[in-house]
């Protein structure tokens, strides 16, 4: 057999063994608690195979005599003992107040016992109406109120009666019949009439009368020495206007000596001669009196006699006001605790003796009988169930460990290997796992409190504690692997619903997140202060903190990536904000600027290289131009020294010469542009004065312009124009500007020089009038570098104003052409310097 | 008369060279490398050197140095780099001049005659008899005598031309402003808006230069004013 096979076969054999164990508890545990008087005796080390010595026996006898001695007090109280007590006078005032039946009558209140009883009873059975039951008086009772202030009782029947006989006259009445109405149907009350009543003679005896709306239980018994209860109220001083009281303690009188019997029946019944084993004694010594429940002991006479009979029988207690004097043959029996409890039960006052028998041959098959054929069925095997019970719940654990510890593994590997039910969300499958367990546990508990187990039961049970250890087994286990694997809170319903919360957030635009996140926040306040509940407003007060985080570290997002963008539009492209501590959307922003960061520095330096890669090109072009050039030039030279008499010649010569300079200018330009466009040359800044430098302008060109006729007219201003410029690089565009006026401006004209200064710029202008129409814009004149469209005009590179403008403002100032028909003008700004020694 | 020694690896511009430096009576050697060139230096004796920088084998950048290491005769550079870069690293290599291709041939030539003059006739000329003598480079004032030489030929001023001259000459290597200038010459103060001061230094440039466009002597300092380099 294969080792995995066999492994396999083990934890199979683990797993059965582990239920047969569950059952082998629960049917233990069932064995042990069915009984659980034996049970305790058993713990407590009483080891004995028969009820009579056991603990249990004891316990039953102490709590028998508990009902025994309440029935002996309450027979004594009814007087039942010895003859019919019906006739004994209950004084109903002290009843209600002591519970005493003191047999004489001292509040003036007083019944029969036999009445009382019998007109309980008669309550009991329906006969006797009740206010609180809702019930109708037939003769509702009028109350009158005398001149006096004493009050008078009658029965309406009664009442009526007088006033019909006309022994009481209403004084002041409009409807007779009325007023007998509402009287009977006890709807008068106290302040409705102002009518006196007098008696036949005229006298007034009564200033007032209404319905009498108190308690009231219907009078079947009359009091001792009166007709009736308002006899009693009326002419008793004690009683008078107290009918509602006397009512109250006549009910409460009645209803505790009639259950009284009703019990003293019972207990009767119980302990009678011939119904039970069990054969108690109590005698009065002081008056004499025997009561007993076994005829032959009834005689005072031979009680000690009758005391040693009681002995014979088998077990018995007999206690007496002396300790010393207890008596009994049972085992473990306090002897105080049976002294104490008899003289508090009332009954052990004086000298008396207090006896209780059992026949423990169990003639009759009473609560004893059964008691001893279950002890005799159930204690023998409890201390065995006992020990099953525990060496099957070690052993249930030791193989619990051992699958907790086994869970999910295989044979042969390391893998963790999980279940179609581990694979169920936790929530789930922790759902269905308890309600399984809670299932089979009610099941164990529907079996548990049958006393008489048949094998349909047995059965039913042995199901029930495997059926519940196998589900607790699939649940516990799963939960194991479920931790081993990390998928408890993995693969919970919970993570599930937040993941999908957390997907649809995300998918919401940024307002209604805001807004939503918002609404629950103030809902939350409204709620929690509304309610004013502590614990709601800590949550509330714990959200206001975890709000003001949040906002706080947004705000430090926000300024981070604030910074950035700055930063990055300001020219540092590759800035990256750090991403340290950004969370969710913001994240996502600042990735997204390092991303377009990271962008414009590639394409940047990129375009960085293209344009030297440009510049140098032409640069070495241009040399290689250059060389040939040379020569080209210097033969042209030698040609023309060659004396040629032949205008033609001459001219072709001539032409040659024009040409070459001016491709000599062209390579020059086309390198000089592509350096200035590209940036590639390094500034040498000085300050200069732009009025100095325009005259010394002035002064290389004074011949060029003297030649063609043009007259340069200069404007100055008298503040200083001083800019921080490179002087040679400035030189360059002002002679390129000078030199276009003094080959193009039209002969004879005027060319004008301004410079003017505001606060904070200076502003240089030269204006002239054109000789050729200007029919080119501006831009094209500025950008042919940039453009790649590169000028046809007849004489130099035309690039010339283009390196001027990429010159002026590589050096922070400004550069404009206008044309207007053929006024050509050109204007260059530069921010003013003010020098510091001034 | 001078030899010269023209060093380029393009033969038709040695051969122009050759011509043009022939027709003013000189001497020529011709080489087409660095390598060429040292070695017709051994041969015989050479008094000035044109000389290319991009050749092969030895360019002239080197060739310039390893000639300094023995030979101090005046060397010009003859180059298509126009660079400011290539011509400060030239002169600094050794070289006495720099022109640039395409070169202007009279130039050219103008420039081996000074270079000339002053390799063989400086030292003697320079008998400082008095104490109004001023000089840089190839450029001389006389007060006493009021002449002024460049390379020893006398050049032709007007009195305010001269007096122009000779304050920038006395005061070398400083700046003076047009309204300084002026001041100093008319005795007068500036009253500005006026290119006569500008006018008369580019007369003098045109005088004692041989490119007045990029002066050797007298320069612009654009902006601020002019002054005599002290060389």
């Amino acid at each position: 057999m294969k080792k995995s096979n066999r492994w396999n076969l083990v934890k199979g054999f683990l797993i059965v063994l582990a239920h047969i164990l569950a059952v082998i508890i629960v049917i233990s545990m069932i064995w042990i608690l069915r009984y659980p008087g034996a049970a305790q005796g058993v713990l407590e080390g009483q080891d004995t195979k028969d009820y009579q010595n056991s603990r249990d026996f004891e316990e039953k006898v102490f709590s028998d005599s508990v009902e025994i001695l309440e029935g002996i007090q309450n027979a004594d109280l009814l007087g039942l003992n010895g003859g019919s007590n019906e006739k004994k006078i209950v004084d109903i005032e002290d009843y209600a107040e002591s519970g005493d039946v003191s047999g004489s009558n001292e509040s003036g209140l007083a019944y029969y016992l036999g009445d009382l009883i019998e007109w309980h009873n008669a309550y009991v059975q329906g006969r006797a109406g009740d206010s609180d039951d809702g019930d109708e008086p037939a003769d509702p009772i009028v109350v009158c109120q005398k001149p006096d202030g004493m009050y008078e009782y009658f029965y309406y029947s009664d009442f009526k009666n007088k006033v019909e006989q006309e022994k009481l006259v209403f004084s002041n009445y409009s409807d007779i019949i009325e007023i007998f109405g509402k009287l009977k149907s006890q709807s008068m009350y106290e302040d409705e009439n102002d009518g006196m009543i007098q008696d036949y003679d005229g006298n007034i005896v009564y200033t007032s009368y209404w319905s009498y709306d108190g308690f009231w239980r219907e009078e079947l018994y009359a009091p001792v020495g009166a007709e009736n209860i308002l006899d009693i109220v009326n002419k008793d001083p004690h009683w008078n206007g107290r009918l509602t009281e006397a009512f109250y303690d006549i009910r409460t009188t009645m209803d505790s000596l009639g259950m009284m019997m009703e019990g003293y029946r019972e207990f009767q019944d119980t302990w009678e001669e011939g119904n039970t084993n069990l054969t108690y004694l109590y005698a009065d010594k002081s008056e004499g009196k025997v009561y007993t429940n076994c005829g032959e002991y009834e005689m005072y006479a031979g009680l000690e006699k009758n005391l040693k009979f009681l002995r014979e029988k088998g077990k018995y207690v007999i206690v007496r006001p002396r300790l010393a004097d207890f008596d009994s043959n049972m085992d473990g029996i306090n002897a105080s605790q049976w002294k104490e409890h008899v003289k508090q039960s009332g009954v052990g006052q004086g000298d008396y003796v207090f006896a209780i028998g059992v026949d423990t041959s169990y003639p009759i098959q009473d609560n004893y009988y059964e008691l001893d054929q279950f002890y005799q069925q159930q204690a023998p095997y409890i201390r065995t169930a006992l020990i099953a019970a525990v060496l099957s719940a070690l052993l249930w654990i030791a193989i619990l460990i051992w699958l907790t510890v086994m869970a999910g593994r295989r044979f042969g590997d390391e893998e963790l290997h999980l279940n179609f039910f581990d694979r169920l969300k936790t929530e789930v499958a922790a759902a269905a796992a308890i309600g399984a367990w809670g299932a089979g546990l009610s099941m164990l508990n529907d079996i548990w409190w049958i006393y008489n187990y048949d094998l349909g039961e047995g059965i039913a049970m042995a199901f029930a504690a495997s059926f519940t250890c196998a589900m607790f087994l699939v649940g516990y286990l799963s939960l194991v692997r479920r931790i081993k694997a990390g998928t408890l809170w993995k693969n919970s319903l919970i993570l599930w619903i937040w993941n999908f919360g957390k997907t649809v957030a995300s998918h919401m635009r940024c307002s209604w997140k805001t807004g939503l996140s918002f609404g629950g926040f103030a809902v939350l306040h409204w709620v929690a202060f509304a309610s004013g509940n502590g614990f709601a407003i800590l949550i509330a007060v714990a959200a206001e903190v975890y709000l003001c985080i949040y906002l706080l570290q947004r705000a430090v997002g926000r300024q981070k990536i604030r910074q950035g963008i700055e930063r990055i539009a300001a020219g540092e492209v590759d800035y990256q904000i750090p991403l340290y501590g950004l969370k969710g959307e913001q994240m996502e922003i600042a990735q997204r600027v390092n991303a377009i960061g990271e962008g414009l520095d590639a394409a940047l330096e990129a375009s960085m290289k293209d344009e030297r890669l440009k510049t140098d090109l032409i640069t070495n072009v241009s040399h290689d131009i250059k060389t040939p050039l040379t020569s080209i030039i210097n033969y042209i030279d030698l040609l023309k020294r060659e004396n040629f008499t032949d205008p033609k010649v001459k001219g072709y010569l001539d032409v040659l010469e024009a040409k070459a300079q001016r491709l000599k200018t062209l390579t020059e330009d086309v390198v000089e542009a592509s350096k200035v466009s590209s940036g590639n040359i390094s500034l040498e800044y000085m300050i200069i004065d732009l009025k100095e430098m325009i005259q010394q302008a002035s002064g290389e060109f004074e011949e060029k312009f003297k030649k063609r006729g043009l007259k340069e007219i200069v404007k100055l201003p008298d503040e200083e124009a001083v800019i921080r410029a490179d002087g040679r690089r400035l030189w360059r565009v002002l002679e390129n500007i000078y030199n276009n006026a003094a080959k193009y401006a039209l002969e004879g004209t005027r060319v004008y020089v301004d410079i003017t200064v505001s606060k904070t710029e200076v502003f240089f202008s030269l204006k002239n009038i054109s000789e050729q129409p200007l029919n080119i814009n501006a831009d094209e004149l500025t950008e042919r570098f940039v453009r790649g469209d590169v000028s046809r005009s007849t004489e130099g590179s035309g690039l010339g104003l283009s390196i001027a403008k990429s010159l002026i403002e590589m050096q922070g100032g400004r550069f404009t052409l206008y044309l207007d028909g053929d006024l050509f003008r050109v204007t260059i700004i530069f921010p003013r310097m003010v020098r510091a020694e001034q | 008369m001078a030899n010269i020694l023209v060093c380029d690896d393009d033969k038709a511009i040695v051969e122009a060279i050759e011509i043009y430096l022939t027709q003013e009576g000189y001497q020529v050697t011709r080489a087409y490398d660095g390598q060429e060139a040292l070695e017709a230096l051994k041969k015989g004796p050479v008094d000035l050197l044109v000389l290319d920088v991009m050749m092969p084998r030895l360019d002239g950048i080197r060739a310039t140095l390893k000639i300094r290491e023995e030979h101090n005769i005046p060397i010009i550079i003859l180059s298509a780099k126009s660079e400011d870069a290539d011509k400060i690293l030239g002169l600094n290599v050794g070289a006495d001049d720099y022109v640039t291709k395409p070169f202007n041939p009279l130039e050219l030539v103008a420039r081996v005659k000074s270079q000339l003059r002053r390799y063989t006739k400086l030292g003697s000329t320079v008998e400082s008899s008095g104490k109004a003598i001023y000089e840089t480079g190839g450029l001389m004032i006389n007060d006493d005598l009021k002449e002024v030489r460049v390379d020893g030929e006398p050049v032709k001023l007007t009195p305010i031309e001269y007096n122009i001259l000779l304050l920038l000459m006395k005061n070398q290597g400083k700046v003076f402003s047009i309204d300084q200038i002026y001041e100093n010459i008319w005795n007068e103060e500036a009253i500005g808006a006026d290119n006569t001061v500008a006018v008369h230094i580019r007369h003098i440039r045109e005088k004692i230069e041989i490119n007045p466009k990029e002066p050797r002597y007298l320069k612009v300092v654009w902006g601020v004013g002019y002054k005599v380099e002290k060389l």
